[in-house]
């Protein structure tokens, strides 16, 4: 038992009892209530239903745990509208401390991987945030109900977006970053590679972004704006490969309505961006685009470059974000040029211009395009493509009707003609237009249906003798993904000239296998072509052919021209067998395997009247009367071309007026495909008429042609045998023959260069020709003569050609003569031309010819009338191409012997000496890489005295300027004058355009002499005479020189030049160091600034020539002036007559001459020169000496001493007076006159007691040196003093003294002799007379005195001192 | 009769003084241009009066050696023989106080005519 203060206390106990188990309990219940909120099911069913709690929000897990610091969950489904994701695992670190006491939720970090992301957008719109709501944005469902930070996020995993039930787009993501607060944008670094359906399957069809995300929160928890910037790269589409672009996007959730901007930016190439927002009270997204693209977006698209294109657009989408329904109105423009960029056959094509519209909607299930029109124009306006809607429509149910019309207007036919260019035919002034109804069928196949025909009008047509052309056919065409066809049933071609050709074209091509099929059927008139007469051919065509790959199978073909006389076709070429070649090779395929006949041609009285159109306006008439050629194949696979009726012409005339022929020809051949061999042969025979000009000569002339070949390769023909000869008469002597004893190959080699190979030389023949049959395209030149048979030899090796002459090229008997002047006469000329020539000619890619040899004229000899004339060889090399030709270098040796070549008058006429042989030798290049040589040596030419003159050697050596057509190089010419040569040395250029040879630098020459110059030049210098003057009377220079030259005497020289000159010596005289300036101009030679040194003195002056052409009293007019110095008289005394002792004049003497002639040749100017001449002198002595002077005089003043002879002695002194005479004034003015003759008008010497005045002449002496010209003096002697004196006392002066006090001698003095040495033995006789008293020693003396004088005279003047 | 001897002896010296040939040595290039091929040569030309001996000898490739037999006038020389190699040579041009060029043909027997030229300079 238990008392009941037991039981109070045991109440008291109960009491504390049941609020400790309360306690107990509530902490038990407690501990299990937050142990149970550590239990991972628990806390994960809390996490659902808060989840659960987001209208249209998800969350399902596998396993969910959570600490005081995180989150772990494994299997995590995610869902929320249009978002669905899985990720295993997921770990967010969380700050549990941020929850409790600032109600965020601060996620530390949050790693997920492989993060399975599923985007549908379409559910996005079905998901407000608030139910009853519209959709307002994508922002408005990242919202949290908590503040909440993400430190940093590591994500990666996979992202997949649905369209329609279907995945378009799948693709890796991963994400890091962080940072994001309620006030602080976080920034997060993307990438992202995925793939669409909407690329092209391949390997790496990835479209990759990265790039940074920011994310901004707003004030409710939510995203106010994601701003995305990265770098976009985008698979290649097919052979597009775009650039790499910049991407922006902004969701933009801060204003009213959520806001989006897309751009991507490819640089120049392009841009394309998206502004809009959402209307969320229409649920409507609407917004603009624009773009531009240039071609460089497209670039790597094509492998050629694109030509330059630019458009860019502008438009409004409106899209329905519940029904996904959308409006877009779009426009823009666009421009293209350069199209030859991409295909250099469009270069004619212009730029265009162009601009279009389009109303594009989705409705349902309906794509509309309710309106689209394009329109471009080209900037030179003259051509439009339009493409108009019809109607609107449905682009996923296109109607079978017509939707649009397609319109071209003005297309110049011109730029078809790049396409036309192998053909070297061009299409002008024309332009096609056309109008279709296009309809597009359900399987994407356009169908064009003419509106207005096809038509170009007024094609002119060039490189094709065709007159205005018109086109004209109504057409359908369809074209579509695979093929493309073209159907013009009624196709008419017409011309202004009156062709017409109608008929039906049906052609396919194949895309897809590029089969392209031609079925046609023509008929028609071709007037322009065949001629207007009634024999003009209408033709028929009928054919069709396919053309697969490369073959090309004709399966119909049946071509008829039928003329107007002629019921039946004329021709007529029918295929009774499809025949198939191969377009490579051109070789027939799959010939039948029995014997068949494939084609059949057939000549019936075919006219060919037509032809006289395509043969440069030589009319052509006649017929081919027959002829008929089938091609069959045989048992063994081959084509064989029979001609069983050989083609035969009648009546064939060719020309106006008409040459009348007839051909036969017969060709032949075995075609074996499957080798790929034809065996042809040929025949022709044909008469042919007259050759033009040969009635008298040749007459009608028979040709014969035969040849068998085969081909090697598609591009050799080896020629087996072949005969080629043109003859009088069938069968006789070959005019002209090839014949080839071996076979040889022709054609072209695998690399398209032209070859020819012989085994045995070719043989061509050339038979005797009259040089007559060329007198009528010999206009104005009469030749007469024979060419004798002239045989050569033709080798070959690949592209190396050899011309070998079996015997000479000989001209027998050759006469020429031009406007009456003979030429040449009884000439036979002969030499062996040969050649060697590399030729490089191809055909592809087009075609070109180059070549190079040398061509060759050896062992060329003429004579003239029997007589040698010239010896020639000449060795030329050129090369060239097609267009020109080029001398390159030459070697040629040449020897001429004038004196045959001076039989012809017309070379005595133009000076040609009697005698001589000129060796020449040109030698080098003409290109000028090299030097070019050339020497020349004449000799043996005679003076008209017989005496040979010195031989003549020129030679000079250069560079030849091809640019400037000129040579340049140095000159020297060397004269074997004995016993000194003489030279001279100048560099010259040779102006081949202006033939003028300009000399460039001084003329330098150590000796030149001028008489042995002068005598050669004389030589060579012609002297016109009377028309009927003999030769003889030519030769002895008659007077009549006024032929006019026909151009200045120094020819082609010209230029202005120094002249430094050693010595030029015209002996007995000689001029020292000359120097001076030469000018030769086109009408004028001018030698100015003369100086040197002559006798002492100073020799200077100069002159002029100036050409007047026509002038009738002589072309060359001559002026100049010269003047000597201060010269030696003594010296010229002793120069010209050395042992002369008699009498001499030493003093210094001034000469001044002026010169003036005219004439027509420089030995005129000299020799008929005008001059006048004053000579002034002093300071000097003059001698009169008898030989033994002092011993006379000594012995006369000795004997008169002795026999007291006053007479004696006087003679004694007046010789020692004469031995020694001062001169105090000399005095000497002249002329020359054009006759040459020389007249001194005064002759003045005073000496103290001495004084002469005379007057005389030196008589022209044509060839004499002046000083040994006979001279004519007439002197007064005045004297005074003791001269006067002695000569008084001699008796022999007057008594009158006159002012001077000088007395007169009573008779005059006259000497005579060469001008140089005159006479003196009349001063003598007359001193003899005075005293002719005196006997014995005088008489002695003075007998002694004569006797020296005389001998010591040269033997020819003693001759003219006898003669009376 | 001794003088007269003496007359005759002195003349006939005199005559072979002036009568003595003369060597002319040239070197230089031939060139065949049949074949586009050059080679040495040397030209030894002993001239008599207008009447000239040649001596040629060619290296190879244009291998040949023999005498040459023709004129020389005025400074136009022309040259014919046959070589030790069976070739036929003719050498035509012009000689003068430098040099020697001008053309030539080769007549190889079975062969057609070779062309080609020649510059042969003076070694005196």
């Amino acid at each position: 038992m238990q008392p009941p203060r037991a039981s109070a206390s045991l109440e008291k106990i109960g009491q504390k009892r049941r609020w400790l188990f309360f306690l107990g309990g509530m902490l038990a219940g407690g501990g299990v209530i937050v142990a149970l909120l550590f239990t991972p099911a628990v806390q994960g069913w809390l996490l659902k239903r808060y989840i659960a709690a987001q209208p249209g929000w998800r969350l399902d897990f596998t396993r969910f745990s959570a600490g005081p610091n995180g989150v772990r969950a494994d299997g995590v489904d995610f869902a929320m509208p249009g978002i669905e994701a899985r990720t295993e695992p997921l770990r967010v670190q969380i700050a549990p401390t941020q929850l409790l006491r600032s109600r965020q939720l601060r996620i530390e970090k949050v790693q997920a991987q492989k993060v399975r992301l599923i985007i549908t957008p379409e559910k996005f719109a079905t998901s407000a945030p608030t139910p009853g709501l519209p959709f307002a944005g994508l922002l408005p469902l990242l919202q949290l109900p908590v503040s909440w930070a993400v430190d940093r996020a590591d994500l990666d995993g996979q992202i997949t977006l649905n369209e329609g039930g279907a995945s378009v787009v799948v693709g890796d993501f991963k994400i890091q970053g962080g940072g994001l607060a309620p006030a602080q944008r976080g920034e997060f670094t993307y990438e992202l590679s995925f793939n669409s359906t909407l690329l092209p399957l391949a390997p790496d069809n990835h479209v990759r972004s990265h790039g940074t995300v920011h994310l901004t929160q707003t004030g409710a928890h939510g995203i106010a704006r994601i701003e995305l910037n990265g770098e976009l790269s985008l698979p290649a589409y097919g052979a597009l490969k775009l650039p790499g672009a910049k991407v922006h996007l902004t969701i933009d959730g801060t204003q009213p309505n959520e806001g989006y901007r897309l751009e991507l930016d490819f640089g120049e190439a392009g841009r394309f961006a998206f502004a809009g927002s959402i209307d969320a009270a229409a649920a409507k997204l609407l917004g603009t685009v624009e773009w531009t693209v240039r071609d460089s977006l497209l670039a790597g698209a094509s492998d050629s470059p694109l030509p330059a294109v630019f458009t860019e657009g502008t438009g409004e989408v409106a899209l329905d974000l519940e029904s996904i329904d959308f409006t877009a109105k779009l426009q823009g423009r666009f421009t293209g040029k350069d199209w030859a960029n991409y295909l250099p056959e469009l270069a004619p094509v212009p730029g265009f211009t162009g601009d279009w519209s389009a109303a594009l909607a989705r409705r349902g299930a309906q794509l509309r395009l309710d309106r689209f029109s394009s329109r471009a124009e080209s900037t030179d306006g003259s051509a439009e493509i339009a493409l108009q809607l019809s109607a609107p429509v449905d682009l996923l149910k296109l109607p079978t009707s017509p939707v649009a019309t397609f319109t071209v207007r003005g297309l110049p036919v011109e730029w078809a003609n790049p396409w036309l260019a192998d053909s070297e035919v061009s299409v002008h002034d024309a332009a096609f237009s056309g109008q279709w109804n296009v309809a597009i069928d359900s399987a994407f196949t356009a169908h064009f249906q003419s509106i207005e025909r096809a038509q170009a009008t007024g094609i002119r047509v060039e490189g094709f003798p065709a007159p205005l052309v018109n086109i004209d056919f109504p057409s359908t065409a369809t074209i579509n993904a695979h093929a493309f066809s073209l159907q013009a049933p009624v196709l008419q071609i017409d011309s202004a000239a009156g062709d017409k050709v109608g008929g039906d074209l049906q052609l396919s091509y194949d895309f897809n296998t590029e089969a392209t099929a031609i079925d046609t059927r023509m008929r028609g008139s071709l007037p322009s072509l065949f001629g207007r007469d009634e024999s003009r051919p209408s033709f028929s065509l009928d054919t069709r052919f396919t053309q697969h790959g490369d073959a090309l199978r004709v399966e119909r073909l049946r071509l008829e021209l039928l003329d107007g006389r002629n019921a039946s076709p004329s021709f007529a070429m029918v295929l009774h067998h499809p025949l198939t070649l191969d377009m490579n090779t051109w070789w027939p395929v799959g010939l039948p395997a029995a014997p068949t006949e494939l084609l059949q041609m057939e000549f019936r009285a075919f006219a060919l009247d037509w032809a006289g159109q395509w043969t440069g306006g030589v009319p052509v008439v006649g017929t081919i009367a027959s002829g008929g050629s089938t091609l069959s194949s045989t048992a063994e696979g081959k084509l064989r071309l029979d001609t069983p009726k050989a083609w035969q012409t009648d009546a064939l005339r060719l020309g106006d007026p008409a040459l009348t022929a007839s051909l036969t020809v017969r060709p032949e051949a075995t075609i074996a495909p499957a080798e790929k061999l034809i065996q042809a042969t040929f025949a022709l025979g044909a008469n042919l008429p007259d050759w033009p000009h040969s009635k008298d000569t040749f007459g009608p002339l028979h040709a014969d042609l035969q040849f068998s070949a085969q081909n090697h390769g598609n591009s050799l023909v080896i020629i087996d045998a072949l005969e080629f000869g043109v003859s009088q008469t069938a069968g006789a002597k070959a005019l002209v023959s090839l014949h080839a004893d071996q076979p040889f190959i022709a054609g072209l080699s695998d690399s398209g260069t032209a070859v020819l190979s012989t085994l045995a030389p070719l043989k061509l023949s050339l038979g005797e020709l009259p040089l007559a049959w060329l007198q009528p395209w010999m206009e104005g030149i009469e030749i007469s003569g024979t060419l004798a048979p002239a045989e050569w030899l033709i080798a070959s090796q690949v592209t190396r050609l050899q011309l070998r002459p079996t015997r000479p090229l000989a001209i027998e008997n050759l006469n020429v003569s031009s406007d009456g002047v003979e030429l040449l006469r009884q000439a036979d000329v002969a030499f062996y031309p040969g050649l060697d020539l590399t030729l490089i000619c191809t055909t592809a890619p087009e075609f070109a010819l180059g070549f190079e040899g040398i061509a060759r004229m050896d062992d060329g000899v003429v004579k003239i009338a029997g007589r040698d004339a010239l010896d020639l060889d000449v060795a030329l090399r050129f090369l060239g191409d097609d267009t020109k030709v080029l001398p390159a270098g030459i070697e040629l040796t040449s020897r001429a012997r004038l004196s045959a070549w001076h039989e012809l008058a017309w070379l005595q006429k133009q000076g040609l000496p009697g005698a001589g042989t000129l060796v020449t030798r040109i030698n080098g290049s003409l290109l000028g890489e090299a030097p070019v040589e050339f020497w020349t040596r004449l000799s043996g030419v005679k003076t008209d005295a017989g005496a040979e003159l010195a031989p003549l050697e020129i030679s000079a050596r250069g560079k030849v300027d091809g640019v400037n057509r000129s040579v340049t190089g140095d000159v020297q010419v060397m004269l074997e004058t004995r016993p000194q040569r003489s030279d001279a040395a100048f560099a010259a250029k040779l102006d081949l355009r202006e033939a003028n040879l300009h000399i460039a630098s001084a003329l330098t020459s150590r000796y030149l002499d001028a008489a042995a110059m002068m005598n050669l030049v004389d030589a060579f210098t012609s002297v016109p005479a009377a028309a009927d003057a003999p030769v003889e009377a030519v030769a002895s220079r008659a007077p009549a020189r006024t032929t006019s030259s026909g151009g200045p005497f120094w020819s082609v020289l010209r230029g202005a030049f120094d002249l430094n000159v050693g010595t030029v010596e015209f002996a007995p005289y000689r001029i020292d160091q000359v120097t001076g300036r030469l000018t030769l101009g086109d009408d004028s030679a001018v030698i100015s600034n003369l100086h040197g040194a002559m006798f002492a003195g100073e020799w200077s002056g100069g002159a002029r020539i100036d050409y007047v052409a026509d002038d009738p009293a002589g072309d060359h007019h001559l002026s100049g002036a010269f003047n000597i110095a201060q010269f030696q008289s003594a010296r010229v005394v002793q120069t010209v007559f050395p042992d002369n002792d008699l009498a001499s004049l030493d003093a210094l003497i001034n000469v001044e001459a002026t010169v003036a002639a005219q004439g027509n040749r420089l030995p005129d100017l000299l020799n008929q020169a005008e001059a006048r001449f004053e000579a002034d002198g002093s300071q000097g002595l003059v001698r009169l000496k008898v030989p033994k002077q002092d011993l006379v005089a000594t012995a006369a003043v000795f004997g008169g001493t002795v026999l007291l002879s006053p007479e004696l002695r006087a003679l004694g002194r007046l010789l020692k007076k004469f031995s020694e005479m001062p001169v105090e004034t000399l005095r000497i003015t002249g002329a020359r006159h054009r006759s040459g003759e020389i007249v001194l008008d005064a002759f003045r010497f005073e000496s103290p007691q001495a004084r002469l005045l005379g007057r005389g002449q030196i008589a022209a002496d044509d060839g004499a040196p002046l000083m040994k010209r006979p001279l004519m003096l007439s002197l007064d002697l005045a004297a005074k003093d003791e001269t006067a004196v002695i000569l008084g006392g001699m008796k022999l002066l007057n008594k009158e003294i006159d002012g001077a006090g000088f007395r007169g001698l009573k008779d005059p003095l006259v000497l005579r002799g060469p001008a140089g040495e005159p006479d003196t033995r009349p001063l003598y006789d007359m001193l003899a007379r005075a005293v002719s008293g005196s006997k014995g020693t005088w008489g002695f003396l003075m007998r002694k005195v004569q006797a020296e004088v005389l001998k010591a005279q040269p033997v020819a003047n003693r001759k003219t001192a006898d003669t009376p | 009769m001794n003088r007269l001897r003496l007359f005759l002896l002195f003349v006939c010296s005199v005559g072979a003084v002036i009568a003595a040939p003369r060597v002319i040595t040239l070197k230089g290039e031939l060139t065949n241009t049949t074949g586009d091929v050059s080679a040495a040569a040397q030209l030894v030309l002993t001239v008599e009066g207008e009447n000239v001996v040649a001596k040629l000898v060619t290296a190879a490739p244009l291998t040949g050696t023999g005498e040459l037999h023709g004129v020389l006038e005025d400074g136009w020389c022309h040259l014919r023989g046959v070589l030790e190699q069976g070739i036929t040579m003719r050498l035509r041009g012009g000689l003068n106080e430098r040099d020697f060029r001008g053309t030539y043909l080769a007549a190889v027997p079975g062969e057609l005519l070779q062309y080609g030229r020649f510059r042969l300079v003076r070694k005196e």
